[in-house]
């Protein structure tokens, strides 16, 4: 079934065409807040949020616009920027703190083989490299690399041209890269560990 | 030794692997940090491959519900089989299979004591009357028992209390030099040599005529 129909049975009070969109899209809304957040209990906040603002708006969704998912992803990321923006003074003060220890870190050299990095360091890892990003470099990658959206659905989520999108993607690559770079560990492209 | 662009491509996954020799790792480290282009270029690819490795977290349980619930009021219809995946879900858990092997195991304790065999249990079985009349006899048998290990114990002492008396007696020098106390069980393997016996009855003296005072009349 196609998005526009889904909301217009949506519209209808349909509840079970809302569970199917809920269903569907609540991992990826939520994998946002969270890469967004760094914060479980936060992203979970706010992927409520943010499908309380959709079920609400449902009426504004244009099906000529995109397909439902990038709609969503609008309404999120703006929320989530919104948040950001509330929050960013809290963050300051507590970035600046984490800030400090590392600017002392030394580059490390000889990048060691055979290196394996377990699963949830490597989230961890990125976690905390994206978040020296500034937002909207930050929000450029996590659309294109963790969510996995074409160059055009950012370009629509985030309403500016694709060039715009491009560059700020590979900014953010290259800044997250220099990051991980320095970070022991991450110095050369081993594999993951699954276990 | 310095590399150009094309030479760092041409390389780059060894460089990104960590693969390189030391002297091909200076070269491409030379050439990164005077080319702008291509420092950038490989610190985007290196991103991107870690980035692809990253895995997309799981929905937390409950959240979905949690959602329908603010929006529609309503808790999201499941079918048969999502409930039955959800309590299993909810049982496949170390704690719960610790806590249901904890309770079987005392179970089995329980019904052991009692003298109750699962396997044979009958309708019969759970009328009072039957009830009470196993539950009688488990107590008679529980009694006999101990009445019957009391009684043994006592013939036991009695035996021992006789060898005692018809025990030579020129051998009472043997408790003059007791042995040494870091050494007991040495003491217990004389036992079964020659002349041994003595000492084991010596070292145990006191312990052993203590105990057949308390249970034996004077004789």
């Amino acid at each position: 079934m196609d998005d526009a129909a889904l909301v217009r049975r949506c519209l209808r009070g349909d509840a079970g065409a809302w569970e199917d969109i809920v269903h569907s899209h609540t991992r990826r809304v939520y994998n946002l807040c969270y890469r967004f957040t760094a914060r479980r209990e936060e992203a979970e906040d706010l992927t409520q949020e943010v499908f309380l603002r959709v079920f609400r708006t449902l009426k504004s969704y244009d099906a000529g616009q995109g397909p439902l998912g990038v709609w969503l992803h609008r309404v999120a990321r703006n929320l989530l920027i919104d948040h950001y923006r509330a929050t960013r003074h809290e963050r300051l003060s507590v970035s600046l703190d984490d800030e400090l220890p590392r600017l002392e870190e030394k580059p490390s050299t000889a990048p060691p083989p055979d290196r394996t990095v377990a699963l949830g360091e490597l989230s961890e890892a990125i976690q905390m490299g994206l978040a020296q990003l500034s937002p909207e470099l930050r929000e450029a990658v996590i659309l294109r690399d963790l969510q996995g959206l074409e160059y055009r659905e950012i370009a629509q989520v985030l309403e500016v041209p694709e060039g715009t999108v491009k560059s700020r993607i590979n900014r953010g690559r290259a800044e997250l890269g220099k990051w991980l770079k320095r970070r022991p560990g991450f110095d050369s492209v081993a594999s993951v560990d699954e276990a | 030794m310095n590399w150009n662009c094309g030479q760092l491509e041409l390389r780059l996954s060894d460089y990104l692997d960590g693969t390189l020799t030391p002297a091909e790792l200076e070269a491409a480290e030379t050439h990164v940090t005077g080319c702008v282009h291509c420092a950038q270029w490989l610190a985007a690819r290196r991103a991107v491959l870690w980035l692809e490795q990253v895995e997309a977290l799981p929905t937390p349980p409950g959240l979905e519900t949690r959602i329908l619930a603010h929006t529609t009021g309503l808790a999201p219809r499941l079918s048969i089989w999502e409930i039955l995946a959800n309590g299993w879900r909810a049982l496949a858990q170390p704690r719960v299979a610790l806590s249901v092997a904890a309770a079987l195991f005392s179970l089995a304790i329980v019904l052991q004591a009692f003298d109750i065999n699962v396997r044979e249990l009958a309708a019969a079985d759970f009328r009072p009357s039957n009830i009470y009349r196993k539950f009688d006899r488990t107590m008679h048998v529980a009694y006999g028992r101990g009445v019957k290990f009391i009684n043994d114990l006592r013939l036991v002492y009695e035996i021992r209390s006789r060898l005692e008396q018809i025990r030579p007696a020129g051998e009472q020098p043997a408790e003059q030099k007791p042995p040494a106390p870091e050494t007991p069980k040495k003491e217990e393997k004389n036992y079964t040599d020659d002349g041994g016996a003595r000492k084991f009855y010596a070292y145990h003296r006191p312990l052993r005529r203590g105990r057949s005072d308390e249970m034996l009349p004077a004789s």
